[in-house]
């Protein structure tokens, strides 16, 4: 009978049937706890339908032969938006850009340094995946590794464009896990804070008012950033290029029509079909491996790792600093935008009520999204 | 088997050398910051200041 109906009752694995849990997981996470609601309710949705056998939704065009219709609507978003052209995180760098206010880290330049030191994470990462692919505990090598170690940038699309163009088999579990961990920064970093700062560091007071920044200043970063990063690291052009063009639609006040959609439409249309792609990235058969509990836990010490390296150089910072400085304001420096300056404004004022740290935290939460891009054009360009 | 001396030489290159882009930036950024407003044309700073206290209802 299945031969003419083809019920898919019939083909679901017990590894189907514990993806489909974790899709339907992942969508009650987005509805009831609200918990990052853009990336989980689709990549919910995709778990589902990856997972429900014969629907076909998979077949990527490569694999679809001669028959006219046989592909996949997932299997094309897959094969075109994520692996063979890689387009979908590139577009939604766009509309980052064009969301994104790089004022503070114009005012202070300084707080690129946070940024840049909230990247150790993803060293630390990288070494320990690879010591897990020495001992044998799981099949990591140099591009996998890489792959689990962007994760430490908190920033979702650039570990999909890094994962997709060195470990595409692991883009599904390290898409999750870097959505996952950006969701849950206010349950992973206070901690960190705290454990590395003293009360009285983090009750530091730090002027209210930074300096006003021209429009020109506003309109000349992102060609400048472009320009600069681009010749230091081509490779890191697919996404900096990007951010950097998104902004300049926002600054430059003449395209309000283009910079609207940039932040609007684009970006919308753009989640829809990449949270979709990624949750249907992850099968059954693919996932339910140990080592995708190996990635998370990496993930997490990524994650965990470029938290202590902001506050570190945090700290010292406000030991070289002649004005006041708060070291928690390092914790920004995992992108996670705008989460991770949220969670640091709530740590300062929970110390100090007269704190007002979110502008100053914006400074190293942008740079830390330039920083991971960088590092992933600096892997693909050295791995890929 | 993992090569360690290269995995050694990405990790230093990948972190060092995105240190001292994001340095390098941050200076490029200064000296414009520095050189922009003494550009003709004028360019004066938005009425608006940047202030914290705006940001207390997040």
């Amino acid at each position: 009978m299945n031969e003419f109906l083809q019920v898919g009752f019939l083909d679901l694995s017990w590894t189907n049937g514990v993806m489909i849990a974790v899709g339907l997981v992942f969508i009650w996470l987005a509805i009831t706890k609200k918990w990052e609601p853009y990336a989980l309710l689709p990549i919910g949705t995709g778990v589902i339908l990856a997972n429900l056998p014969g629907t076909g939704l998979l077949i990527q065009p490569q694999d679809a032969g001669d028959e006219l219709g046989s592909a996949g609507l997932l299997g094309i978003f897959i094969e075109y938006g994520l692996l063979r052209y890689t387009v979908l995180p590139k577009l939604i760098f766009i509309g980052l850009g064009a969301m994104t206010d790089f004022s503070p880290l114009i005012a202070k330049p300084r707080l690129v340094l946070l940024g840049a030191a909230a990247q150790i994470g993803i060293v630390i990462a990288f070494l320990g995946a690879l010591l897990l692919g020495h001992f044998g505990i799981a099949d990591f090598g140099l591009r996998e590794a890489a792959s689990i170690a962007i994760i430490g940038g908190a920033d979702g699309p650039t570990t999909v464009y890094l994962t997709s163009r060195l470990a595409p088999e692991l883009m599904g579990v390290a898409a999750v896990a870097a959505y996952s961990y950006m969701a849950m920064v206010a349950i992973i970093q206070p901690p960190i804070i705290r454990a590395l700062t003293s009360k009285k560091e983090r009750q530091i007071y730090m002027d209210t008012q930074i300096r006003p920044v021209s429009k020109r200043e506003r309109i000349m970063f992102p060609i400048i950033a472009t320009i600069v990063v681009v010749l230091l690291v081509p490779k890191s052009a697919p996404l900096v290029g990007m951010f950097m063009f998104g902004n300049l639609l926002r600054e430059s006040g003449v395209v309000e029509r283009l910079s609207v959609s940039a932040q609007n439409s684009l970006i919308n249309i753009t989640t829809i079909v990449l949270m979709l792609s990624i949750g249907a990235s992850m099968p059954g058969e693919v996932v339910m491996r140990p080592e995708t509990l190996m990635v998370l836990a990496l993930g997490l010490i990524a994650f965990a790792g470029g938290t202590a390296g902001g506050v570190l150089m945090g700290k010292l910072m406000k030991f070289i600093s002649k004005e006041p400085f708060n070291p928690i304001i390092g914790a920004a420096g995992v992108s996670a935008v705008p989460m991770a300056a949220r969670v640091v404004q709530q740590v300062g004022q929970k110390e100090n009520p007269r704190n007002f740290l979110l502008m100053y935290a914006m400074g190293p939460n942008v740079a830390g999204v330039i920083g991971s891009a960088v590092v992933a054009g600096v892997l693909i360009n050295m791995l890929g | 088997m993992i090569d360690w001396d290269i995995a050694w030489q990405i990790t230093g290159i990948a972190f060092g050398f995105t240190f001292l882009v994001l340095i390098l930036l941050a200076l490029v950024v200064k000296a414009s910051s520095f050189i922009i407003p003494r550009l003709p044309g004028g360019d004066e700073p938005e009425e608006k200041t940047t202030n914290n206290n705006a940001a207390s209802g997040e």
